[in-house]
């Protein structure tokens, strides 16, 4: 009876073995004291595609089964288990699959000895561990892009945990002021920042660091090593780093932004001020026009004229991108209405000199009215009469201070000079705005020869 | 206000004018003498100012705020230190050029009408009586 239950209790066990060899989701491959395949389990075929009759009896190196490279290693393997120096190990190894594809495995390897120690044979449990370590790959890959990526940023990029800093890029060194980003790890994100964002600022960190939440956008100040602020937009986003949860900041400098911002700003203000001086001048015009002037006619022709002088100027200050402007062509500008068909009746002569905008607005104003006025009473109300404008630039009297212009209008060959009786709008203007509006000196003599009109105005940018 | 009983109420008044373009001085001083007061100056910058209210003394004052460099401020300290009646005219929407003390004085806008500028004239240098 006992035969017959021993045969029976062995019958079992065998089936349960077979069972889970077939079952496991491991290779199960035995190999004999030759290293000849003895079994090869349904999973092997899977993995491998070899079916079990291409395999059994044969030795790994009969066919294309170890990726070469790793052929040594496996055979280091191979001897340490057959000259018994190991008993059982793990080696993780490439194989080639039936259809010449390439596998990773990891080869658990242990060794069977009769009672002499002579090697009976060998077991390895065999895992397809392709994907895993491809998916290791990835991630390293990954992980060498985003440090890249941070490294090389622009924007500062700081982690830290509730605001202790545990990684810094070198951005950010060069945002606070740090020697190295080492330097920035351990400091406080709230200590590098404008005391009165503190408050709001931890509030943040907060959101971020416990509750998990992205914030949005913020313009903020920090505070660098060395006391100076600077103004950033700045973003935290929950992040893993090193095991732990922590906040990812980015911080980009704003601070050319805010310059070209407040730039912008002044300049819209300036813009302002100037039309509504131009406004009040051109109002100003109208009402000494009118006074001078017996009809809506005569009113309309000579606002019209004193108009487009300034003008004229305008066109010049444009070109001259609202800097100073070339004499020369300023003068040719205002005086070209009045020349007419007769070009060379109004000379012009002197050195190439820019001179500041004011300066440029009042000479252009006073060189129309005497111009004006010379096409009325002076030399250029007769055919032969002619105009020399010349000038030179002298050197101030105390070092340091602004140099002189120093300008001559001179009229000659016109009809006989005689002074007028009443001094209307265009005399007044003449004689009165360069001392008013420049700081500089200005008369008008009535020669026999013709006018003469000198100026002398310190070239200062008012 | 009828133009004449302005006229009245302003008669003599000796009004300093400060403004550094000379077209826009040209012109509120003429329409300060149309009113029927009498102009100091115009005077274009801070010195030049001070010195006549100094030495010429004057009963009240219009400012242009911007004067080339310079601002107005410290002629409308002595302004009111010596209490008298004044106001700003700009070419600037905002306050910003001005320091907190005079930020709420009167101020027009350029480039000013004529009939504005008497009725602020009136309002702020004659007013009536209660």
């Amino acid at each position: 009876m006992t035969g017959v239950g021993a045969d029976t209790d062995l019958r079992l066990a065998q089936q349960r073995l077979e069972f889970h060899v077939g079952n496991s989701p491991l290779a199960v491959i035995e190999w004999d004291r030759a290293f000849k395949v003895a079994r090869w389990s349904g999973r092997a075929e899977e993995i491998f595609g070899w079916a079990a009759a291409e395999v059994i009896g044969r030795h790994p190196k009969e066919w294309r089964f170890v990726f070469e490279q790793d052929a040594e290693a496996v055979d280091g393997v191979m001897l340490r288990l057959s000259s018994g120096a190991e008993q059982r190990n793990v080696s993780l190894n490439r194989n080639y699959r039936k259809d010449g594809a390439v596998i990773t495995c990891r080869w658990h390897n242990s060794v069977l000895r009769d009672d002499q120690g002579n090697l009976v044979s060998i077991l390895s449990l065999v895992s397809d561990e392709t994907e895993r370590v491809r998916a290791q790959e990835e991630l390293e890959q990954s992980e060498q892009r985003y440090r890249a990526l941070v490294e090389h940023s622009p924007d500062a990029i700081v982690v830290h945990e509730a605001g202790v800093i545990l990684f810094a890029n070198p951005a950010a060194a060069r945002l606070y002021g740090a020697p190295a980003p080492e330097d920035l790890i351990g400091l406080n994100v709230l200590d590098l920042l404008a005391p009165e964002e503190r408050g709001v600022i931890a509030q943040r960190v907060h959101e971020v660091q416990s509750l998990r939440r992205a914030t949005p956008v913020r313009v903020t100040e920090v505070l660098r090593l060395d006391g100076r602020r600077v103004p950033v937009e700045a973003i935290g986003t929950p992040v893993q780093f090193a095991g732990r949860q922590a906040v990812q900041a980015v911080l980009r400098n704003i601070s050319e932004r805010k310059e070209a911002e407040r730039r912008q700003q002044l300049l819209m203000q300036e813009l302002d001020h100037r039309v509504k001086n131009n406004l009040a001048s051109v109002s100003a015009i109208a009402d000494q026009t009118l006074l001078s002037t017996a009809s809506p006619e005569q009113f309309v022709a000579a606002f019209r004229q004193r108009l487009s002088a300034m003008a004229a100027f305008h066109e010049m200050l444009a070109g001259a991108r609202w800097g100073p402007v070339n004499l020369r062509e300023l003068a040719a500008h205002v005086l070209a209405a009045h020349v007419g068909a007769h070009p060379l009746r109004i000379a012009v002569d002197g050195p190439d000199v820019r001179v500041p905008p004011r300066v440029a607005s009042v000479l252009s104003l006073v060189m129309n009215e005497l111009a004006t006025n010379a096409a009325k009473y002076g030399a250029l109300s007769a055919p032969s009469g002619r105009v020399l404008v010349r000038w030179s630039v002298a050197p101030p009297a105390n070092a340091g201070d602004a140099p002189i212009l120093e300008l001559c209008w001179q009229e000659q060959d016109g009809p006989p000079v005689v002074p007028p009786a009443r001094r209307g709008f265009g005399s007044e203007l003449i004689e009165k705005s360069i001392p008013y509006e420049l700081r500089g000196t200005a008369s008008q003599a009535f020669h026999a020869a013709g006018l003469r009109f000198e100026t002398r105005i310190p070239l200062v940018d008012l | 206000m009828v133009a004449s009983q302005s006229h009245e109420a302003l008669g003599g008044l000796r009004v300093l004018v400060v403004e550094d373009s000379f077209l826009a001085a040209s012109a509120l001083s003429r329409m300060l003498t149309n009113l029927g007061c009498s102009v100091v100056g115009p005077a274009p910058s801070v010195s030049e100012a001070i010195r006549l209210i100094e030495q010429q003394g004057c009963d009240a004052a219009i400012l242009d705020i911007n004067l080339g460099k310079e601002t107005a401020e410290p002629i409308a300290d002595v302004l009111e230190s010596a209490k008298r009646p004044f106001f700003f005219i700009t070419g600037y929407t905002s306050s910003r050029f001005l320091v907190e003390r005079h930020r709420n004085r009167r101020r027009l806008m350029k480039p000013i009408a004529e009939s504005v500028l008497r009725a602020v004239v009136t309002e702020e240098f004659a007013p009536i009586e209660p």
